[in-house]
């Protein structure tokens, strides 16, 4: 608490500012008394001194570095410092060597430094205070930039949440569209159908609100839905589901892969009688997941709404954009006879990394 | 005080206690000195001391030559002698004289220890006379010891407790400094005895010679 407070304190513009011009003062008593100890006289003098170098610091700070530097106006900023410097030491050598006398009277005073010398001290004034400035604004930006990193990060996580909800009434809404098909028809395999969406549910409601679940489980329960689908459709589609190379300690987002199988069954399977076919192969080397799915186009008796047309798909490509925004592929070909999603993710997080 | 000691104390300027300003750099630079014939010559001052004053020559190295300087004997009346080198210069209009010791005849081992010192006098001339004020040591201490001016130089404690002030500064800072504060009443006018009326306390550090010849 108080760190805090301290570290408030040194936050404080003003306090900035003293600290600055009394560290520049115990600098310039040292240099003008040199080995000797400084004396009354050295404190009213560098006292003085200052009179001359604040004013110029300030115009410097508050007017030629906004309203040159900062717009990027080098030339004019150059030009201004070359005509203020000199002046500045002017006046430096005319209070001590003319008005002094007037503000001061009894004291003996004279200017100790030639033109070249002041400038030399105005010059390295100006390259302090100017550094000072700069570095303190390049770590507002940066403190800005961070601020902004974590608001964009807890935005994206908004946002998914946000597509992760979206998926659970979409595909809720697709099954129970497929269950009351089957009940329509008055079918033995309503119950087990009923189970299979029973266990699918509980994946989907109790296991996808972690950032990554394992490949094995979305594994598992996508055969779950490629069976619920398949008492649905009579075994009239040829389905095949393949999968190659060693899965176990990929992790992915949940969700990721249920989407486009369903739209494939949606899109393909459930609209056409005959010849219907889905392929799916899920391919995993070391750290590259890829995962290929097509089905050939049929009609569709489209009992999805509108407004949720390819909400599926384009969950998946938004859902990859902010997770592997760099590190992955995401190919839709949609041609009159078939309709293909190529995936490929690289450098996907395993187990041993998690 | 009288003023064959005071110039005994410029002869041998940073060992001594004195009413003299001493200074390490000279008062003048080169380009600021000038030379007068018409101060050659010998003088009397108040006292009947002799001030012989003859245009420095050098012979070091090659053909004697003269130099624009002045060597200025000094002899007082038990014939005891000192020996000054004096540049007339000119500063803001008003004429100043440089003094430093010169010819020193002391044993190796004494002068060893030694370094001469410069003092500075105001001075104005006429054919028959020169009016010399030298700068006050004792308002300049009063100065220091005040805290009341700024320039550069040591103070120096003998056995005694008594501090001698010898500037440090540069011939720049030097010049600079009399350019600003020598037409102040005191910087070149006695008044280290108050006890004694302001004439008496003058004619310690402003005199005037007489030409003899």
């Amino acid at each position: 608490m108080e760190v805090k407070k301290i570290v408030s304190l040194f936050r404080n513009r003003l306090l900035q500012h003293i600290l600055f011009w009394c560290f520049s003062f115990f600098v310039l008593l040292n240099l003008f008394t040199g080995s000797g100890k400084a004396g009354k006289i050295d404190y009213i003098y560098t006292a003085l001194f200052h009179l001359t170098v604040i004013p110029f610091v300030y115009l410097n700070l508050m007017v030629f570095i906004p309203v040159f530097l900062s717009r990027g106006r080098y030339l004019l900023y150059t030009l201004s410092l070359i005509m203020v410097i000199p002046c500045s030491a002017d006046l430096n050598i005319l209070l001590f060597d003319r008005w002094i006398d007037h503000v001061l009277p009894g004291y003996y005073f004279i200017s100790y430094y030639s033109l070249s010398d002041i400038i030399k001290i105005m010059a390295v004034y100006t390259a302090v205070t100017t550094l000072i400035k700069l570095s303190r604004g390049w770590f507002m930006l940066s403190d800005a930039n961070r601020r902004l990193s974590q608001l964009q990060k807890e935005n994206a996580e908004t946002e998914l949440r946000v597509l992760k909800g979206q998926i659970n009434p979409h595909f809720l809404f697709n099954s129970l569209n497929g269950i009351y098909s089957l009940a329509l028809r008055n079918s033995e395999r309503t119950p087990e159908t009923v189970l299979k969406l029973s266990d699918i549910l509980r994946y989907v409601i109790y296991e996808t609100n972690a950032d990554l679940i394992s490949l094995s489980v979305e594994i598992k329960y996508l055969k779950d839905y490629i069976d619920l689908q398949k008492i649905r459709s009579d075994s009239r589609a040829d389905i095949e589901f393949s999968i190659s190379g060693e899965f176990k300690n990929i992790m992915i987002p949940p969700m990721l892969l249920l989407p486009l199988v369903e739209n494939s069954f949606k899109h393909g399977v459930k609209g056409s009688a005959n010849k219907s076919y889905i392929k799916m192969n899920l391919h995993i080397d070391k750290n590259d997941v890829s995962f290929v799915i097509e089905n050939n186009k049929g009609m569709v008796d489209d009992v999805e709404l509108k407004d949720y047309k390819g909400v599926g798909l384009d969950n998946v490509r938004k859902r990859l954009e902010m997770i592997y925004p760099e590190s992955h592929e995401f190919l839709v070909i949609d041609s009159d006879d078939f309709f293909r999603v190529d995936m490929k993710i690289k450098n996907i997080t395993s187990k041993d990394e998690d | 005080m009288k003023l064959k000691t005071i110039l005994l104390f410029v002869f041998i300027a940073l060992v001594a206690t004195g009413c003299l300003v001493k200074s390490l750099h000279p008062f003048y630079k080169d380009s600021d000195v000038i030379f007068e014939p018409a101060l050659i010559g010998t003088w009397l001052d108040k006292d009947s001391s002799i001030w012989t004053i003859e245009q420095k020559k050098v012979s070091f190295m090659g053909p004697e030559r003269f130099l624009n300087s002045y060597k200025i004997t000094f002899s007082e009346k038990e014939n005891e002698t000192s020996v000054l080198d004096a540049h007339l210069f000119k500063l803001n209009g008003q004429l100043y004289v440089d003094f430093i010791p010169s010819d020193v005849k002391l044993p190796d081992l004494t002068s060893f220890h030694l370094v001469p010192a410069h003092s500075i006098a105001k001075v104005a001339f006429s054919s028959d006379s020169i009016s010399l004020k030298w700068f006050n040591e004792t308002w300049l201490a009063g100065l220091f010891e005040n805290n009341k001016i700024r320039i550069s130089h040591e103070t120096i404690r003998d056995e005694n407790d008594a501090d001698t002030y010898v500037l440090t500064a540069s011939t720049e800072e030097l010049q600079k400094f009399i350019i600003k504060y020598g037409n102040d009443p005191l910087a070149f006018k006695d008044n280290s005895d108050k006890n004694k009326p302001v004439k008496e306390r003058d004619d310690l550090l402003c005199f005037t010679l007489r030409r003899v010849k």
